[in-house]
């Protein structure tokens, strides 16, 4: 330990004759930044003017209530709701401190407390108790579910207020990330268990198994009951659209992982790189490798399912299982493999250790 | 050929000063009382042990469990009679509730398992049967008179046996082929750190991940020893601080370094004790102090009884850790025999742990989201652990007997398991109804073998 106080002072030393040692360090914060600029703010911007055009759309149909608006609403609801998959998963900051994903996205919605909070006017949107009364859950049901939005004009102002309220939430994050969070996220480039680093990551992994994994795949195709649930597929009422839902929100992972921009024209630093970087590998195959090919895989094993996960949950049981099994690999290489590699602790109560 | 007693005795029969044993009494209660605070400040006492509704058990103590809002009430016991202990107020009653709490508290869930807070259960113990309130205390009295008091040097012995036991044992566990030779896990660890100012851009070095391992285990081998000898003494003090204060700063390692500091110093000279409580005496205020001394000076001698009791003690101790040599297999791998044993810091290990329930009746079967049972420290810790494994399948097992109404319940576990760096491989047998395997101390034969070999002790 004498030793420890040589390095302690060689330090001091060497410190002087300029950082050629810092240098083949991991830079993080070039990897925060790539995250933040080119991927993170772009989903965002273009979710909010996805958003900002479904609302526009529902202001217009709530006025006038033309069959046009209609259609043309249910085709924008498609492409906010894809949008939507590519912020999902980066619940961090302005994001979570509003909950932006048990608003947004809870699904079952349940539609008999929705249709009584519509019909009485008299709703808080903004109480944890209303998270599965609105969202893009219970705005896919006002839009294709059984009633019709012409005649009711408690359901038309709810659904207004659905999209109102998700636009606000979109515009704030979003604002909150280009004013200042951006910044104070890149600076926290550390490596305490609440740094922008250890953070994302665990947010990520976490939303690669329970949202992808569990909420998309294995809940529907009964992994944790023993008999397929359809009705807790998302987009259950247009239900033609779950499926994409699902793939966008695996390419969405995928990039991040490998470090594609939002627009997937520029590369840039990545767990991908990181791992790399390590030199993480196993009988000469790269971790990184293993789970880049385990994406792929799971697209491949996915791509016999019906285009409605609620109906290939009770028709297609099998491949739903398979592709549940095929993503569930990614959650061990990601999870425990790649987060031990990172030396990135997992989320838990900040306990001692010795 | 019989050996002679005499020397041994006159060994421990000598007659020593009482003023480090006095320091480390009140330090130590102070310590104890501050960790109870940090456990309710940083809202443990909730997270750890009331918000989850499962808790993993020691084999036989299954009856220590939490006691819901109550359990506040033996956090605040405990740390009213680490004061009781720091201050020496009914001394003998203070330290056998600091000990018999501690241990509770720690028997509760097996899940905030660390060495270190066992080191302190022992301690506890140990000063319960010390006369370290004969000077200083409110039972003694004040004045500094107490500081003349002498004790035998057999009531030292626990105590430094202890903490020689605890240093040699961490640096013989860390003589295997993971550490010296692959520098793992600090070469994973270190790298974590690399923010810390001078020594941060170091850390990823491979050199310095094999230096910090080599330097590590030389010191813990060595520290017992230049402890124990008044000439390498001061030096081996030095070590100790610079070592504690490097893990402070690199890992997240609560009052492990404190703790040993102090127990490390009740080696130092008396005279230095001496001197500290002088001058502490100096600077509080006078009126503070009765100056009357309740107790004769008097030297107290250790009973046979004692002397026995702890003779065993330690013997009990040095055999304890070596257990894991009646089981097969890898020890990182398996942890049969793993705590207990002064294993410090010596692996870093994560696992997935995936569980599917079996109606046997109607052959319906279906996975277990741990989330809705385990705290996510509960399911990290479980998830490479083959004795958690069992426990919670066990409970999942009951908890499903009644919701089947019937006993025909299988219980699956699919783990995957990485240590030290390597990638992750299957560890349980997927095969294996674990709701009809027992709890106990025989080899578990479902843990599968690891397929790696680490060699050395």
């Amino acid at each position: 330990m004498l030793g420890a106080l040589m390095v302690l002072s060689l330090s001091c030393v060497e410190e002087d004759k300029g950082d050629a040692a810092v240098q083949d360090n991991f830079d993080r914060q070039a990897l925060l930044s790539f995250w933040a600029d080119e991927i993170i703010i772009p989903a965002y911007e273009n979710y909010s003017e996805e958003l900002g055009q479904f609302d526009s759309l529902v202001q217009s149909y709530r006025a006038k209530q033309l069959q046009s608006d209609l259609i043309a609403l249910k085709a924008q609801f498609q492409k906010a709701y894809i949008a939507w998959q590519w912020v999902s998963i980066y619940e961090i900051g302005p994001a979570e401190s509003r909950g932006l994903r048990n608003y947004s996205n809870v699904y079952p919605c349940d539609t008999a407390e929705l249709l009584g909070l519509a019909s009485s006017a008299n709703y808080n949107l903004s109480l944890p108790s209303t998270f599965d009364v609105q969202g893009w859950p219970a705005v896919d049901y006002l839009l294709f579910g059984p009633n019709d939005l012409s005649v009711s004009p408690e359901l038309r102002q709810y659904l207004s207020d659905l999209s109102q309220r998700l636009l606000n939430l979109s515009q704030a994050t979003l604002q909150d990330w280009k004013n200042s969070y951006r910044n104070s996220f890149v600076a926290n480039a550390g490596s305490s268990a609440d740094a922008s680093v250890n953070k994302l990551i665990n947010d990520f992994v976490y939303h690669y198994e329970k949202e992808l994994r569990a909420g998309k795949i294995g809940i529907p195709a009964g992994v944790f009951s023993g008999m397929p649930l359809s009705n807790r597929a998302e987009a259950y009422y247009n239900g033609d659209l779950s499926k994409q839902l699902f793939l966008e929100s695996l390419e969405a992972h995928r990039r991040f992982f490998s470090g594609l921009s939002y627009d997937s024209l520029n590369r840039g630093p990545s767990l991908k790189a990181y791992l790399d970087y390590l030199q993480i590998e196993e009988n000469g195959t790269l971790l990184s490798t293993r789970i880049e090919d385990q994406f792929d895989l799971v697209k491949q094993v996915a791509s016999s399912l019906d285009s409605n996960l609620a109906k290939a949950a009770t028709d297609q049981t099998t491949t739903m299982l398979q592709t549940f099994d095929a993503l569930q690999q990614n959650v061990i290489w990601m999870k425990v493999d790649m987060m031990q590699a990172l030396n990135v602790r997992v989320d838990y109560v900040d306990a001692d250790g010795d | 050929m019989a050996i002679s007693k005499e020397p041994i005795k006159a060994f421990t029969n000598q007659q020593l000063s009482i003023a480090p044993l006095l320091v480390f009494r009140i330090v130590f209660g102070l310590v104890l009382a501050y960790g109870m605070f940090r456990f309710w400040y940083f809202d443990w006492i909730e997270k750890l042990y009331l918000e989850p509704q499962f808790h993993f058990s020691y084999l036989g103590f299954e009856w220590v469990k939490p006691f819901g809002d109550w359990t506040y009430l033996l956090f605040i016991l405990c740390g009213i009679s680490a004061i009781g202990v720091a201050v020496g107020f009914w001394y003998r009653i203070s330290a056998s509730l600091l000990f018999l709490s501690f241990t509770y508290i720690e028997l509760m869930d097996k899940t905030t398992y660390l060495n270190h807070y066992y080191f302190v259960s022992m301690v506890a113990f140990i000063l319960i049967f010390l006369p370290a309130a004969k000077g200083l205390s409110a039972d003694a009295g004040w004045s500094l008179k107490g500081l003349e008091q002498r004790i035998s040097r057999a009531y030292y012995l626990p105590l430094w046996a202890l903490v020689s036991l605890v240093y040699f044992y961490a640096g013989l566990a860390k003589l295997n082929s993971d550490w010296l030779l692959h520098a793992q896990p600090l070469k994973l660890w270190l790298p974590g750190a690399y923010d810390l100012p001078l020594l941060g851009p170091y850390l990823e070095k491979e050199w310095v991940a094999f230096f910090f391992s080599w330097a590590g285990a030389a010191f813990d081998l060595s520290a017992p020893f230049l402890l124990w000898f008044r000439k390498t003494r001061p030096y081996a003090l030095f070590l100790v601080v610079v070592f504690h204060l490097l893990t402070r700063l690199l890992f997240p390692i609560g009052l492990f370094p404190l703790i040993m500091v102090l127990g490390a110093f009740t080696f130092l000279d008396h005279r230095y004790h001496q001197r500290l409580l002088i001058f502490i005496g100096r600077i509080i205020p006078k009126g503070l102090f009765k100056v009357r001394f309740k107790l004769p000076l008097m030297e107290f001698k250790a009973k046979q009884s004692f002397q026995w009791f702890f003779g065993l003690f330690i013997i009990f101790q040095l055999v304890w850790p070596w257990r894991y040599l009646a089981y097969p297999g890898e020890l990182f791998w398996h942890e049969q025999g793993f705590r207990f044993s002064w294993r410090v810091m010596l692996m870093e290990k994560a696992g997935y742990a995936s569980f599917t329930i079996v109606d046997a009746r109607d052959k319906q079967s279906f996975r277990i989201n741990n989330a809705d049972y385990l705290s996510s420290f509960q399911e990290k810790q479980m998830s490479f652990q083959p004795d958690f494994i069992l426990e919670y399948a066990h409970y999942l097992a009951e908890l499903h007997r009644q919701k089947f109404g019937h006993d025909d319940v299988e219980v699956y576990a699919d783990v995957q398991v990485a240590l030290n760096g390597r990638s992750s491989q299957p560890f349980i047998d997927k095969s294996c109804n674990l709701a009809a395997e027992k709890r106990g101390y025989s080899p578990k034969k479902w843990i599968l073998p690891f397929n790696d070999t680490i060699y050395g002790i």
